[in-house]
């Protein structure tokens, strides 16, 4: 892929690696989108780059999931790159007093579930394009469980599972967008 | 697929991170190659440890 002239999206773009790869991007000359939920210190953030927006966004929530989605079919329909990065992590033990459902569905909602919905809602403005490239973050806990983040574990096998299962499906529908 | 990384996410482990801004460097230089699965850092250990023996990997992330 062409790391110069793309129009990409990242989520979870106001810390850690998504706003590392939003600062490198934006010195190779791309548009860049930053979405997060937090959205005080991905406008800082946004502010200092060049060519970046800031979209605040919580995935877990349905109406906020469909306003990015139209504002990126409406405002930015050169996007050529989606980068879903945005991840949930709770730290507990399982079968212990620390135990929640909670930390289950908040996580499979933002890690995998919010992934699904956007490869989905957004493949069709990306095979209009020549270079386009879907990128899920998973772990290495994709491959084994860590006992400190039992979710976030399974929420990384399962999204490592999905982006397996779409390359093949892309590629087996004759689509360019390529799946990292 | 980055490897335990210092961000807001594992502040509750305390164990060696690679930086964030390597974990980008590393994932910008694989996605120029169209490398598409990118093992960055310790993940590609945890990888090739998991192919000879699964039960190994398990026990090497939960010391």
């Amino acid at each position: 892929m062409k790391t110069s002239e793309n129009t990409i999206l990242i989520t979870g773009a106001a810390s850690g690696i998504g706003l590392e790869i939003a600062k490198l991007f934006s010195q190779k000359n791309n548009k860049i989108i930053m979405a997060d939920r937090s959205i005080d210190q991905l406008k800082i953030e946004a502010s200092k780059l060049e060519n970046a927006v800031a979209i605040a966004v919580d995935l877990t929530d349905e109406n906020d999931m469909n306003k990015l989605i139209q504002t990126i079919k409406l405002n930015f329909s050169d996007l050529n790159i989606a980068i879903l990065n945005a991840g949930a992590a709770n730290d507990y033990s399982l079968y212990s007093t620390e135990y929640d459902l909670e930390y289950a569905k908040s996580e499979i909602h933002t890690n995998y579930i919010a992934n699904v919905r956007l490869t989905h809602a957004l493949e069709p403005l990306l095979s209009t394009k020549t270079e386009a490239a879907f990128v899920v973050t998973t772990s290495g806990l994709a491959f084994v469980p860590n006992l400190n983040y039992p979710t976030y574990s399974a929420t990384k096998a399962a999204l490592h599972s999905f982006a397996l299962a779409s390359r093949l499906a892309l590629k087996r529908k004759g689509s360019k967008i390529k799946f990292f | 697929m980055p490897p335990l990384t210092e961000t807001p996410l594992a502040k509750g482990l305390d164990a060696p991170k690679i930086t964030a801004a390597e974990v980008a460097s590393w994932f910008i230089d694989s996605f120029e190659k169209d490398e598409l699965e990118i093992h960055v850092g310790d993940t590609k250990k945890i990888y090739q440890l998991f192919l000879r023996s699964p039960e190994e990997a398990f026990m090497a992330v939960n010391p």
